[in-house]
């Protein structure tokens, strides 16, 4: 099977405000896949329904990342998202982009890596442990390397949404989430998130980007679900077997 | 204005040549606040991560119950739990001594503590617990990465805690029935309770030694105070 996200018909609403009205969405494996609406469309509710971070009041998302559909708790632990706001821990860089890889690390490995650090702050030339490796890969990706001693609260938004990124990234994650990665940031920050979500295509990762600018998802996906009012209008790009959208329009599109 | 110099001179020649009677009370003062905050800031903590982190019925009136045990008179405090370990009360046999006085400021200080904790937690954003549940934290982790970026809050409810409980009168006194032995040594005698007895007695000198010493502790709690809230650390 390709498809690795299946999400069928799915409601959501916060009090009496419906936000998602049977939204219904399969993600193939090795695409970047963009959702594409106005403020309020649903894209945020979307992907909190994606990760599992919000339960649906009505409807099912099911992953098979293995070609068999996965348990929630090991989808949980293979997937990884970059939020709208950076919402980085207050604390300095290494430690927010180890997060994920110190909750699935074992007791020994977290101690080596922070013993290490402990060592190195001293002053002692001491080899990266396996995890501070990963973390500084991720920041290299970034464009943000001997960042990781910096505190948290001292980087640009740019920076800060970089890094946010590399917490995700550091995890290698199958299918990467981003809810506009690239919202309000500066010319740079936005070439190397670009950039980045161009690698992981060439990489055959799978991405879901959420983005208001439909000039960003033409550069970056190879299929556009556009968001309104809490439905999907429209699919654009590959065929959309499977979908229950209405066929592909361009005109929408300028 | 010649006999309060007179006195604040001899205060400072007290304090630097503490006798036995200046120094057990500090003691006392010390060991009772801190065994009380010991007591409450674990619990606390608990208590604070289920009341702003969970989702349950009747959570807005435990919250404002909380709020308004904040500020409870230290007096009634006293006299509840001295109805409590009176002999007709449950717990008798405690009164005057100083585990008397680490339960009524564990009573007096408990809330105060709480609820400095629950408005730190809840001045997390909401996006960090997002932020840790999508990189697949689960709710235990979830509930510590939150609590973390409380800490400077926590530091402070602590504070907090020990200040309310170190400059406190009422309850110590009416529980603990401010004691001295006759050489001089403190038993239930407080910081604050030795102030009432000597200016009292006229004895000026030795309260405002001991005034002096209470000032000085809060100026450090300020102090600690001040150095923990940095701007832009975690609240």
């Amino acid at each position: 099977m390709r498809e690795i996200i299946a999400a069928r018909d799915l409601h959501f609403g916060y009090g009496r405000r419906e936000v998602l009205r049977g939204v219904d969405l399969a993600v193939r494996r090795g695409e970047i896949l963009a959702v594409v609406g106005p403020n309020g469309a649903g894209k945020t509710t979307l992907f909190r329904l994606l990760t599992f971070y919000l339960r649906p009041q009505r409807g099912t998302v099911e992953y098979f990342l293995d070609g068999h559909r996965t348990p929630v708790r090991e989808a949980r632990r293979r997937i990884a998202a970059v939020l709208q706001e950076p919402a980085l821990f207050s604390t300095d860089v290494f430690t927010n982009v180890a997060y994920g890889l110190f909750l699935r690390a074992s007791c020994g490995e977290r101690t080596r890596a922070r013993l290490a650090r402990v060592l190195q702050r001293l002053g002692l030339p001491l080899a990266l442990s396996p995890i501070e490796e990963r973390v500084e890969a991720a920041l290299r990706a970034v464009g943000l390397s001997g960042f990781a001693g910096r505190r948290a609260y001292a980087l640009s938004r740019g920076e800060a949404q970089r890094v946010a990124l590399a917490r995700a990234l550091v995890l290698e994650p199958d299918v990467l989430f981003l809810d506009e990665p690239t919202a309000s940031l500066d010319p740079e920050s936005t070439s190397v998130i670009e950039g980045v979500i161009r690698d992981l295509r060439g990489a055959g990762r799978t991405v879901v980007l959420s983005t208001h600018d439909p000039a960003q998802a033409r550069r970056l996906a190879d299929r556009i679900v556009r968001l309104a009012e809490g439905r999907i209008v429209e699919v654009v790009g590959l065929t959309t077997n499977g979908e229950s959208a209405p066929p592909q329009s361009a005109a929408l599109w300028g | 204005m010649g006999e309060i110099w007179g006195s604040v001179q001899a205060a400072f020649s007290l304090l630097f040549h503490p006798d036995r009677y200046l120094l057990s009370t500090i003691l006392v003062s010390f060991k009772v606040s801190g065994v009380a905050l010991l007591l409450c800031f674990p619990v606390s903590a608990v208590l604070a991560a289920a009341i702003a982190l969970g989702r349950f019925p009747g959570r807005g009136v435990l919250k404002l119950l909380i709020r308004t045990a904040m500020g409870l008179p230290s007096v009634v405090v006293g006299l509840l739990v001295l109805l409590l370990l009176s002999e007709a009360g449950p717990f008798k046999g405690l009164l005057w001594t100083p585990r008397a006085m680490v339960i009524s400021q564990l009573v007096l200080i408990t809330p105060l503590v709480l609820g400095v904790m629950i408005s730190a937690l809840e001045g997390v954003s909401r996006r960090v617990a997002e932020a840790a549940h999508v990189l697949g934290a689960n709710r235990v982790q979830i509930a510590w990465t939150v609590v973390r970026e409380a800490r400077v809050g926590f530091l402070t409810a602590g504070v907090a805690g020990f200040g309310r409980a170190i400059a406190e009168v009422g309850s110590v006194l009416i529980v603990g029935g401010n004691i001295a032995w006759a050489d001089g040594t403190s038993y239930t005698r407080t910081l604050t309770t030795a102030i009432v007895v000597e200016s009292r007695k006229g004895n000026f000198e030795m309260a405002l030694a001991f005034g002096i010493v209470l000032l000085v502790l809060v100026l450090c709690v300020n102090l600690i105070l001040g150095f923990l809230e940095r701007p832009g650390e975690a609240r």
